[in-house]
């Protein structure tokens, strides 16, 4: 299981690429959205978490006023032209949890891809986690073959070559993971030597 | 007096077959013939993404207001020089604006790109000439589409596979990259392919003569999706179709 120093690392890495939005929105691919990038499948889903209007605690009709308001909506415009379709906040709180639980569901997505995942070093652990947040599961497991092969073989010098994206993906974030991989890499050599 | 009609009848008739059978084989192999105008698809959203109150525009000739008319919002952004600008209109990301462009909040950069794309879409629309012949076909989002597609198409992620299948001169179309296993039609304009590890949406927005070649092009977007994941990409594509059917990338944003 991810240490909590990791897990910190990892919402404030997901934060900054997803945002921390505290009233619904549409992402890219137009579905109600809320938090750190928490998917509302349905309108079941978004009655079930615990949206505020002020400090009360928002009715079922209340949050379904939102939902619908922000589903007709164009997607992919910017988190706060939403705003003014919605009157519901979620807080802080409520949305590290539901953040820490979408940590806990990759934890369990790569630790089938890689079987040894527990075992890697944490600065492998925190690169592979930005990977498939970004990626997902299934481009990872089928798309990236000479990437999971190095990781596989625990070469992670070769799984720091091969882990680039592409853009829209920053210069930063590919930086931040291949350092984190040649890292694990350099440790890896020192703790050959006698 | 009898000879003669006999003559010009016979030299009538041969004209007339010539006529007839240049003509077919003209229009059948020049596709459609005359000035097929520049123009746009629903699918186009520059309109909606100005500010509100600006009507909508129906005449090519007012597309240079949608350069420089105000975006419903700002974004910040790191520009070709490294320093942070905010934009807040198409005039302003073509000054500040390079390939690698990024928002100065991640979370930002998706609203960025549909905004960047929809721009430089305008000012194809405005930069393209009508066209004399076009041989875009009436109905060509299809499930077979992937087949004859560029393999530019395709969504990867990697650099280095990205760059393996560039190099890899037996990928020629984007069905030879992914295996698009289902496919969704919406319109004539937008359709979505699904592939295992995501899917793409895709849309035309619209067509003109791009190069001067007299050849109707289109103006693809791609909406590239993965599943389980928050990778985002829009991309924008012109693309020219020949008499044969065989399609070409012309150029790409």
């Amino acid at each position: 299981m991810a240490s909590a120093i990791e897990k910190a690392t990892l919402r404030a890495k997901m934060e900054k690429y997803e945002g921390k939005v505290s009233h619904m929105y549409l992402d890219s691919k137009g579905f109600v959205t809320v938090g750190v990038g928490h998917l509302l499948k349905d309108l079941a889903s978004a009655q079930k978490l615990n949206f505020k209007n002020g400090n009360a605690r928002a009715s079922k009709g209340e949050i379904r006023a939102d939902y619908e308001a922000v589903k007709k909506q164009p997607k992919n415009r910017l988190a706060s032209f939403y705003k003014k379709h919605t009157s519901l906040q979620i807080s802080a709180f409520d949305i590290d949890l539901l953040t820490d639980n979408h940590i806990d569901s990759f934890e369990i997505e790569l630790k089938r891809l890689f079987s040894d995942f527990s075992k890697y070093p944490s600065e492998v652990r925190l690169a592979l986690f930005d990977i498939i947040f970004n990626v997902g599961m299934t481009d990872l497991r089928n798309n990236w073959p000479k990437f999971t092969k190095a990781v596989k073989a625990k070469d992670w010098a070769v799984a720091a070559k091969e882990s680039n994206r592409k853009y829209p993906i920053s210069a930063e974030r590919n930086n931040y993971v291949r350092g984190l991989f040649e890292s694990a890499a350099k440790n890896a050599k020192l703790s050959l030597i006698p | 007096m009898n000879l003669s009609l006999l003559i010009c009848a016979r030299i009538s008739a041969v004209f007339l077959i010539c006529v007839v059978f240049f003509g077919c084989a003209v229009s059948e192999s020049s596709g459609v013939k005359g000035d097929t105008p520049v123009s746009w698809s629903p699918a186009f959203t520059m309109p909606e993404l100005v500010d509100l109150s600006y009507d909508s525009i129906t005449d090519i000739r007012n597309f240079p207001d949608l350069i420089s008319a105000p975006w419903y919002a700002g974004i910040g952004v790191e520009n070709k020089k490294g320093e942070k600008v905010f934009l807040s209109s198409c005039e302003d990301l073509f000054h500040e604006y390079g390939p690698k462009t990024h928002t100065i909040k991640a979370n930002e950069m998706a609203a960025y790109l549909e905004l960047k794309v929809m721009c430089e879409t305008t000012r194809l629309l405005i930069n393209s000439d009508s066209a004399k012949y076009s041989f875009i076909p009436d109905v060509f989002l299809d499930e077979f589409l992937p087949k004859v597609w560029p393999k530019e198409i395709a969504m990867t992620i990697s650099t280095l596979e990205l760059k393996r299948i560039s190099d890899n001169s037996n990928f020629k179309v984007w069905g030879d990259v992914m295996t698009i296993d289902r496919f969704e039609k919406d319109s004539e304009e937008k359709a979505t392919y699904f592939h295992d590890g995501g899917f793409q949406e895709v849309d035309v927005l619209g067509n003109g003569d791009f190069n001067g070649d007299d050849t109707n092009d289109i103006f693809v977007v791609v909406r590239d999706h993965v599943t389980g994941g928050d990778y985002f990409n829009v991309r924008l594509f012109v693309l020219s179709v020949n008499r044969k059917g065989d399609w070409e990338l012309l150029e790409s944003f």
